[in-house]
């Protein structure tokens, strides 16, 4: 089965401006929710945890149908425990990382197994702040030739990557909103689809 | 959050007496409606097209004449491209091809004669494309009575008078059911949520999976955050606004209440804030159909007025794509639009819509006006087996 690796947050307007001064929440919403919908029927999704994240995608999971046994891993680190979300007992299969010596490590080992644990068809990247550019160096290093999509348009950490190697990837990912036909036009294996 | 303004595009004839009365009448038009045109509206022409917000809503008005430009034709194929809607318009149809470029040719043409309403119906075309209509501007406040009573009732009264329809959530909701049926059945027909995060607010109201449903609906929603508290990771995809005690003054009861700042700034946000959520809405329900029409060779055409033709070997349909609840009087306003349009699309008309979180009874009464109107609806959910069937 062909495996996408999902990274995604949303940066928040007290944190860091660098982040939020260009995210766009509904655009990061639409992102996910395509991908999603286009992703789940016929591919498995990849992603780490996230309280806002996780439960949208197990809804649209549950929208097409795919109540049980839906394609998709979660990873999770010990070091949240207690505080998963709801949704994750009855949707995914959850893979938890061992907890280290304080969060930033404990992160930093999930994200290490996450990208390690599979070979991935592509890597999209959606909003985010540090974490999502933590994983974006991690996949460029762990999965050298896969394609790899920062959709500038949702802003914060994936606007920062598309804008740091100007002319790298398509430059549709600096202007298409409409996430349904760039996943499709994008993603190899859903071309044509 | 930036503004996201409402675009128009004016193409074709620029010295056109009819473009400049048709501008002027359109910027009173929303004026009247409560929105302020100099920050919510930016009218563009084919010279400065290039930085339209893809993002954003967007209609154009191509005036047609028999010696239009070839910049002005580059500019329309643009928008068509783009997949926005253009609206041509020309003093007549009977040589409509001599006054357009072909791009528009498969887009039908709107006369510009007094007796159809003149510049002010093409206003109405335009609005209504761009879902600024009164009667579909409807905003939900969500809040918790004990802790917001005073604040919702002035943002409401503050949203009433800028032309949105207000829902304020006072139904007394049971705990362990905290969204019933009827509610998400509201909620699906809301522009705009408004939630009033107070420090009580969230347990009282929204678990994960309903901030999610939300989500996974497109709906847009405000979160409009309390001095001093810290909202909770699971809100996290709503649009945040964080209050300052310099937005707030208590009252007697020690309730707080907005500053007239604030509330403006509120409305300001609602107002971006539905332009955007619309549109995701109105382009989830084209963008999946367009999805499913591609698989089976299927060509489906945007067209003024927000309808779509789908295309097949042998039919074209006309397709509505409705976003929130279907009301009898939608089917009554397709079908004088179609006849209005001289749509001559003789293989059927239908309404394109989601009907999960539809009240049950909803559902029913849809399936019911199935069997007695001419004009049928379809669910999104539905949609690759009645192209199949088509």
């Amino acid at each position: 089965m062909k495996k996408i690796f999902l990274s995604a947050s949303v940066p928040d307007p007290q944190r860091d401006q660098r982040y939020h001064g260009t995210a766009d929440v509904i655009a990061i919403r639409e992102a996910v929710r395509a991908l999603a919908t286009l992703i789940l029927p016929s591919a498995m999704l990849v992603w780490g945890g996230h309280p806002a994240i996780t439960p949208l995608i197990r809804i649209i999971a549950e929208g097409l149908g795919l109540h049980t046994q839906s394609p998709v891993i979660l990873y999770q680190s010990a070091f949240f425990e207690g505080s998963f979300p709801e949704s994750n007992s009855a949707f995914e299969t959850i893979i938890v990382t061992k907890r280290a010596q304080d969060k930033k490590e404990s992160l930093a080992l999930m994200r290490q197994q996450m990208l390690t644990d599979h070979i991935f068809d592509a890597g999209v990247f959606i909003g985010g702040m540090e974490g999502v550019e933590e994983e974006f160096e991690l996949f460029k290093r762990y999965q050298p030739n896969v394609s790899v999509l920062p959709l500038a348009t949702t802003g914060g950490a994936a606007k920062v990557i598309y804008d740091q190697q100007p002319g790298a990837f398509p430059a549709i990912l600096g202007s298409q909103y409409s996430y349904l036909s760039l996943f499709r036009s994008h993603i190899p294996f859903l071309r044509g689809v | 959050m930036k503004i996201v303004p409402y675009q128009l595009v004016l193409l074709g004839e620029r010295s056109s007496a009819d473009m400049a009365a048709f501008k002027e009448d359109f910027l009173t038009r929303v004026s009247e409606l409560g929105i302020d045109p100099s920050t919510h509206v930016k009218i563009l022409y084919s010279d400065n097209l290039t930085s339209f917000q893809s993002s954003a809503p967007l209609v154009a008005v191509f005036f047609g004449s028999p010696g239009f430009l070839a910049t002005e034709a580059e500019a329309a194929q643009r928008v068509v491209d783009t997949g926005f809607m253009i609206i041509p318009v020309v003093d007549s149809l009977d040589y409509y091809q001599t006054l357009v470029p072909e791009c528009l040719y498969p887009v039908n043409g709107f006369a510009l004669q007094t007796a159809s309403g003149g510049v002010a119906a093409v206003t109405s075309a335009v609005l209504e494309t761009l879902n600024l209509l009164r009667r579909t501007r409807k905003l939900f406040i969500s809040y918790r009575r004990k802790e917001s009573k005073v604040a919702a009732i002035q943002l409401y009264e503050h949203l009433d008078s800028c032309g949105f329809d207000v829902f304020l959530d006072t139904l007394s909701i049971r705990p362990g059911e905290p969204f019933q049926e009827v509610l998400w059945h509201k909620l699906s027909d809301t522009d705009v949520v408004i939630l009033l995060d107070t420090p009580g607010y969230l347990q009282s109201r929204w678990t994960s999976e309903e901030l999610a449903k939300a989500s996974a609906m497109s709906i847009g929603i405000i979160q409009v955050i309390w001095p001093g508290h810290q909202p909770d990771p699971i809100t996290s995809l709503c649009e945040r606004l964080y209050l300052s005690s310099q937005d707030v003054t208590p009252d007697a009861n020690e309730q707080l209440s907005f500053t007239d700042d604030a509330v403006a700034e509120i409305a300001k946000l609602a107002e971006s804030l539905r332009a955007r959520s619309l549109s995701a809405r109105y382009y989830n329900l084209v963008g999946e159909l367009k999805l499913s029409a591609s698989e089976l060779d299927i060509e489906v055409i945007l067209q003024p007025q927000q309808f779509v033709i789908i295309k097949t070997p042998h039919k074209e349909i006309a397709a509505i794509p409705t976003v929130g609840v279907p009301e009898a009087m939608r089917y009554q306003e397709f079908s004088e639009l179609l006849v209005a349009v001289h749509d001559s699309t003789s293989d059927g008309a239908v309404l394109l819509y989601d009907d999960n979180n539809l009240r049950k009874r909803w559902q029913e009464h849809l399936q019911w006006l199935d069997t007695h109107l001419p004009i049928k609806s379809v669910r999104i959910a539905h949609i690759k087996q009645w192209l199949t069937s088509l």
